[in-house]
């Protein structure tokens, strides 16, 4: 699903060269539910964009779904980025001005669904988070773990192939973060693959890899048997 | 198109908009109506004189003293002047159009008819035979004055001559539907009698008023205007300037106890006649444009505040696939949406305001057209004005979208 081979991202400046990813690689396959974690500046947030093809990368291969998205124009990685990818923010990203509905149709008219499509994508995906009933509410109205399903909602509505998780529960309670823990393991229970960036070493544990970055490296790769561990 | 979402964001939020929207509908209602006036009156000014413009001009000429029998005197002025190399024809004359002073009269065509308001009223041009050859206007029907029919006229003569020329607009006036050549007309302004033959009938010119209600309607009588008086003067292509220029040394070769002055060329008088629908014109475009630049500038102003309001909404609309393009068009299709409301509203008033003008200040009636050009004007400022900011949307990266400020 997405494979990364000694990537580096090279932030430059008049008066300074920062290297976010060095030699970086990394093999998410498809069904896997993946953790970065690392300290602050450790590159996850850069890795993050560059696999959400947000920003491009210095050198190196990348392969989103067997695509080479190296030398792609903007035009063609909104696209690709449209079509593949479901993106879960910390702050949840919701336009304050849109309800539900529209909040979730966002990615649908990028997409260029027909309305009835739409309409029943919008519908199928806020309800799979338990919010089918508040399509006409809009985000203030939502405390902040239902904020996060619907953003959720949002990501899943194009039927992405890759999830990729900013610090999703990184604006939440403890029990609010629990469900929408929950409910990511479930989506990746049902094969969607996720890829979550977080500061959270019990959440990280609870993918099926988690990977470590320290200075834009992996120095560390744990294997977890998730289904036990869900299990438990 | 992301019209319906758009238009819920503009009801969730509406005083920005509205805003904008009521500056669009001011501009236009007050745009649509300089339109209007400043076309009107460069149409007023680019009206025809019905003159041989390039080559006339006028002049004055004032008798010192008692040195002169008038009459004779301006016979002689007048021999002189046709005499000039270039020069094809020059009379005496009291009116030329567009030359701001002369007379008016009534006229009607029954000895007990009543004349009130400007229905019959025409102006009056004095002058010899040679008053249609000197202005380079064209006899369509009948014939021009005889030599023997010209009589000299003094100030202060009351004009009743026993026959006229008549332009072409009076002529349907008086008589619509039929030929007017032969008929009897009263020019005096008072009752009686109709005792003026009309014996010609001359092309369309302009009367000495060309803002006047009928512009077009005049009389000419066959009196030679005597003493101290105006002159016009027509010459062959080209020479005008060259007689301009030495029609004082001329009129000095015949008498030097005189004044010459006022030699004005028809670009002189025209531009004199219009000066204030041009200093109107001039003024109202000025506001017009000043209004189109502070409503350019307030969407300006409006949409570069938005666009850095909604940086994270921009960037995760890019994070969630949306194109540039698609930036760009949402940023071009709210503005469309709040100026076609704009535009909505300010039609309305456009047509209030323009009521207002019609009855206070005697202006015309805004014909509907103009509000599809005033709203079109509008409409490319908005989408102009707005394009900026827009663009500078379109450069913000989508990974914004991941940073948690």
């Amino acid at each position: 699903m997405l494979t990364m081979k000694s990537l580096k991202k090279v932030y430059r400046t008049a008066l300074v060269e920062t290297h976010a990813l060095r030699d970086f690689s990394l093999t998410v396959k498809a069904g896997d539910f993946a953790a970065v974690t690392g300290p602050s500046g450790s590159g996850k947030t850069t890795f993050l964009n560059i696999a959400g093809l947000l920003e491009e990368h210095t050198d190196g291969l990348y392969e989103l779904d067997g695509i080479n998205v190296a030398g792609m124009n903007d035009d063609q990685r909104s696209a690709l980025r449209n079509e593949k990818i479901g993106f879960i923010f910390q702050s949840f990203n919701l336009i304050a001005d849109l309800d539900l509905y529209d909040n979730v149709d966002v990615p649908l008219r990028y997409r260029g669904f027909p309305k009835a499509e739409r309409k029943r994508r919008i519908v199928e995906s806020l309800t799979r988070v338990g919010l089918g009933s508040r399509l006409h509410h809009y985000p203030a109205e939502l405390s902040g773990g239902q904020q996060q399903r619907v953003a959720i909602a949002r990501a899943l509505a194009g039927t992405p192939k890759l999830l990729l998780a900013d610090e999703p529960t990184g604006n939440l309670d403890t029990v609010m973060a629990r469900g929408v823990m929950e409910l990511l393991e479930e989506i990746n229970g049902q094969g969607t693959t996720i890829v979550m960036v977080t500061h959270d070493l019990e959440l990280a544990r609870r993918a099926g890899r988690h990977v470590h970055m320290v200075d834009g490296q992996i120095v560390d790769i744990a294997e977890t048997d998730f289904a036990r561990l869900r299990a438990a | 198109m992301e019209i319906a979402p758009i238009l819920k964001s503009l009801r969730k939020n509406p005083v920005a908009g509205l805003l904008i929207s009521a500056q669009i509908a001011l501009t236009l209602a007050i745009l649509a109506n300089v339109l209007f006036v400043v076309t009107e009156r460069v149409a007023t000014m680019s009206m025809s004189s019905g003159v041989d413009e390039p080559n006339v001009f006028t002049f004055g000429s004032q008798n010192i003293g008692n040195s002169r029998v008038p009459v004779d005197g301006t016979l002689a002025d007048l021999e002189a002047i046709n005499a000039l190399p270039g020069v094809i024809a020059a009379t005496t004359q009291i009116g030329v159009p567009m030359g701001q002073s002369g007379w008016q009269t009534s006229i009607t065509l029954k000895p007990e008819e009543q004349t009130e308001g400007p229905e019959r009223v025409a102006a009056v041009y004095m002058g010899g035979e040679r008053l249609l050859d000197a202005l380079g206007v064209k006899l369509l029907e009948g014939r021009n004055f005889r030599a023997d029919e010209v009589t000299p006229w003094m100030s202060g003569d009351q004009p009743k001559p026993p026959v006229v020329l008549i332009s072409k607009a009076l002529a349907e006036r008086l008589f619509p539907g039929e030929s007017a050549l032969g008929k009897m007309i009263n020019i005096t302004g008072d009752p009686g009698e109709p005792a003026q033959q009309v014996i010609g009938i001359t092309d369309s010119l302009a009367s000495p008023w060309p803002r006047s209600r009928n512009p077009d309607r005049i009389v000419f009588v066959p009196l030679r205007p005597s003493g101290s008086t105006s002159f016009v003067v027509r010459t062959e292509p080209g020479e005008r300037d060259r007689v301009m220029a030495g029609i004082e040394e001329a009129l000095f070769a015949v008498d030097r106890n005189r004044i010459v002055d006022g030699i004005r060329d028809f670009e002189a008088i025209r531009d004199n006649a219009f000066e204030s629908d041009r200093s109107m014109a001039v003024v109202l475009s000025a506001i017009a444009l000043a209004l189109l630049a502070v409503t350019a500038f307030g969407i300006v102003g409006q949409a570069s505040f938005w666009v850095t309001q909604r940086t994270k909404q921009i960037g995760t609309r890019r994070a969630l696939g949306a194109k540039r393009s698609d930036i760009l068009r949402y940023f071009q299709t709210e503005n469309a949406l709040i100026t076609l409301l704009g535009i909505a509203a300010g039609s309305a008033l456009a047509i209030a305001v323009n009521g207002l003008l019609v009855k206070y200040l005697s202006f015309g009636a805004l014909p509907w057209n103009w509000l599809p050009l005033g709203a079109l004007i509008v409409l490319v400022l908005g989408q102009l004005a707005v394009l900026g900011p827009a663009l500078r949307a379109t450069r913000i990266a989508p990974a914004i979208a991941t940073r948690t400020a």
